[in-house]
């Protein structure tokens, strides 16, 4: 088994956490076949990572970053395809130091670029000069540069082969592997069941899945706490709605909406409203209140009685009684 | 139900740029180095607490994936909790923030105060951090903070009607838009005037909603049908189109409110004052 340039434990991005160095460390393969062995276990952060074969030397890890606390051993590849606005310039909550985490790591890791095939990129700035602003552009060092395990994701082959449905990690580590004769492929740790963008990226993942199963690649998914591919498990029509033609409990939306309870107005029961939330941005949103510019008031009235500028209620004419 | 929420403050100053640091607050009692706060739609760490004074803090802006950007002074901060728990906030794909439920997970998005809604009969409400004691249908006060509370016998401001029960310091939805009831309470004048004009008047005169001159217990909203009331009046609401004359139910429950309730079109109201009602 191919040993990594550095032995035994490795300080992480988050304190107090070190990991047993992996297969690859420091010694990564800059063009393909990136992966040592023909198994891939791809790493996320969900209760299913338990089952992922850590110790098995037939397999290869990759893993986000963001998983890297929750590892048994350092994994023999990360990936990270953000622009790297995304890791220069924010904090990441699963690690408060990831940009310089990056700088010093030594296992290899999936980036845009290459941490020397793109030393330089272009930045544009304004210069004023007597008042005057012009636009300039500059060569300034690139983010990568500053990351020396930075491996260039081959992009332009996988779109070369493959539809480019990515909205995801997990489907870009399929297809890469699928381009390098990848035979197993398996997901541990990986769930996209919640109401943030994991949701839309379910479609993407599963879509992947299933070409790897085409292409003749055997998924490996683990026991229990995986919904991928399973879930519902219920056949659809022939066992999807109950004797009342109702859809069952597993077909049913899982995502909770904000809801108010309540008596009913009788006061002999209980009322349950179902709320969908407005966004603040959408056209149908309003400005917040009392947050309108130069102090104005909020113009909430539509209808009824009006106010002058004073704030005074200009007399109605009478309505009669029923509003 | 309502539910009890993270601890909250205002931005004193204004944030006039993304890359101020230094921050001032209302206080920073509730924070400590590695908190996480929440202005507009934008996520700060706290790194530091000021070594003197109370309003001081340092931040790092645009965490976990927001933008930073300006925000105006007397913005709410939301606090988050301790680290090491569950995450408070999450950023849903669109960019808004969201706080996450409480433990129990009951309500798992639970959204920002301010947050707007809209349930399927196209009623509106707005989330506020109810100050007291409040139960569903009673009528409130909305601050500029997202606080409500019962309406008193004076007031300016925003009005809303409290759509579920809530205790202080929780945080709850205020209906602003639509149809719903509303518990009416002022000493003195018979509840089942109120769909009819008081009739010791006229019941030619459409109801006007004011703040009541005296209370009752639970507090309640007041009316009058005479244009020449000077007061607290509340613009933007008036009598449901579906309503009978002299339409107004009683309410006996302990766990809502007792008292009578009459049927409301809102239309985001708000209380104004008047002294020159044309008699």
């Amino acid at each position: 088994m191919e040993q990594g340039g550095q032995k035994g434990p490795v300080k992480g991005g988050k304190p107090g956490v070190f990991l047993f160095q992996g297969n690859n460390g420091g010694k990564a393969r800059r063009r393909p076949p990136f992966f040592r062995t023909k198994k891939l276990a791809i790493i996320g952060s969900t209760a299913s990572i338990q089952f992922a074969p850590w110790m098995d030397p037939a397999w290869t890890i990759a893993a986000h970053p963001c998983s890297r606390p929750d590892c048994v051993r350092e994994p023999d590849w990360y990936f990270d395809l953000h622009r790297p606005e995304c890791f220069t310039t924010q904090q990441k909550r699963w690690n408060s130091r990831y940009y310089a985490w990056l700088q010093n790591l030594q296992t290899p890791i999936f980036m845009q670029e290459d941490a020397s095939s793109c030393p330089r990129v272009r930045d544009t700035y304004t210069e004023t000069v007597d008042g005057v602003e012009t636009q300039k552009t500059r060569l300034i060092p690139s983010p990568w540069a500053s990351i020396p395990m930075a491996v260039r994701y081959p992009l332009e082959r996988v779109l070369a082969e493959y539809r480019g449905y990515f909205t995801n990690h997990v489907a870009y580590m399929i297809a890469l592997a699928m381009t390098e004769g990848v035979t197993h492929i398996g997901l541990f740790g990986c769930q996209y069941s919640h109401e943030t963008e994991h949701g839309i990226q379910r479609g993407s993942c599963e879509y992947w899945m299933g070409r790897f199963e085409q292409y003749g690649g055997t998924l490996v998914l683990p026991p229990r706490f995986c919904n991928l591919l399973a879930v519902p498990s219920k056949l659809y029509g022939y066992e999807s709605h109950d004797e009342r033609g109702k859809l069952i409990e597993e077909y049913r939306p899982k995502v909770k909406v904000p809801t108010i309870t309540r008596p009913t107005v009788d006061g002999k029961g209980t009322e349950h409203i179902a709320l969908t939330p407005i966004r603040s941005d959408s056209a149908e949103g309003r400005p917040p209140l009392m947050a309108l510019p130069d102090g104005e008031q909020p113009a909430w009235e539509r209808s009824g009685l009006a106010v002058d500028d004073a704030g005074h209620v200009i007399a109605p004419e009478p309505v009669g009684a029923h509003g | 139900m309502a539910r009890s929420f993270l601890n909250r403050t205002t931005l004193d100053v204004a944030l006039s740029d993304a890359k101020t640091l230094d921050l001032t607050v209302g206080s920073n009692a509730n924070m400590s180095v590695g908190r996480y706060i929440v202005v507009d739609d934008e996520i700060m760490l706290v790194t530091a607490l000021a070594a003197s004074g109370t309003t001081g803090i340092t931040v790092q802006r645009g965490q976990m994936g927001t933008l930073a950007r300006s925000h105006a002074a007397g913005q709410s901060i939301t606090i988050g909790n301790a680290p090491g728990g569950e995450p408070d906030f999450k950023v849903l794909a669109s960019g808004e923030v969201v706080l996450m439920g409480d433990p129990g997970g009951s309500l798992p998005f639970y959204r920002r105060l301010g947050q707007r809604a809209r349930d399927g009969q196209g009623n509106e409400y707005v989330m506020c951090d109810f100050t007291g004691t409040t139960y569903s249908r009673q009528p409130v006060q909305i601050n500029s903070d997202y606080t409500a509370a019962p309406v008193g016998t004076t007031g300016r401001g925003q009005f809303g009607v409290a759509a579920e029960e809530a205790t202080s310091d929780q945080w709850g939805w205020v209906q602003i838009y639509g149809r719903c009831f509303v518990q009416l309470g002022m000493s003195g004048v018979s509840p089942s005037d109120a769909a009819n004009g008081p009739t010791t008047l006229s019941t030619s005169q459409g109801t006007i909603f004011i703040l009541a001159t005296s209370q009752t217990t639970p507090i309640g909203i007041g009316w009058t049908s005479d244009p020449s009331t000077n007061g607290y009046w509340i613009v933007g609401m008036t009598v449901a189109s579906d309503a009978s004359p002299g339409d107004v139910s009683a309410v006996t429950s302990a766990a809502s409110h007792t008292g009578s309730q009459i049927a409301v079109f809102l239309n985001y109201p708000r209380i104004v004052y008047t002294d020159n009602a044309p008699s």
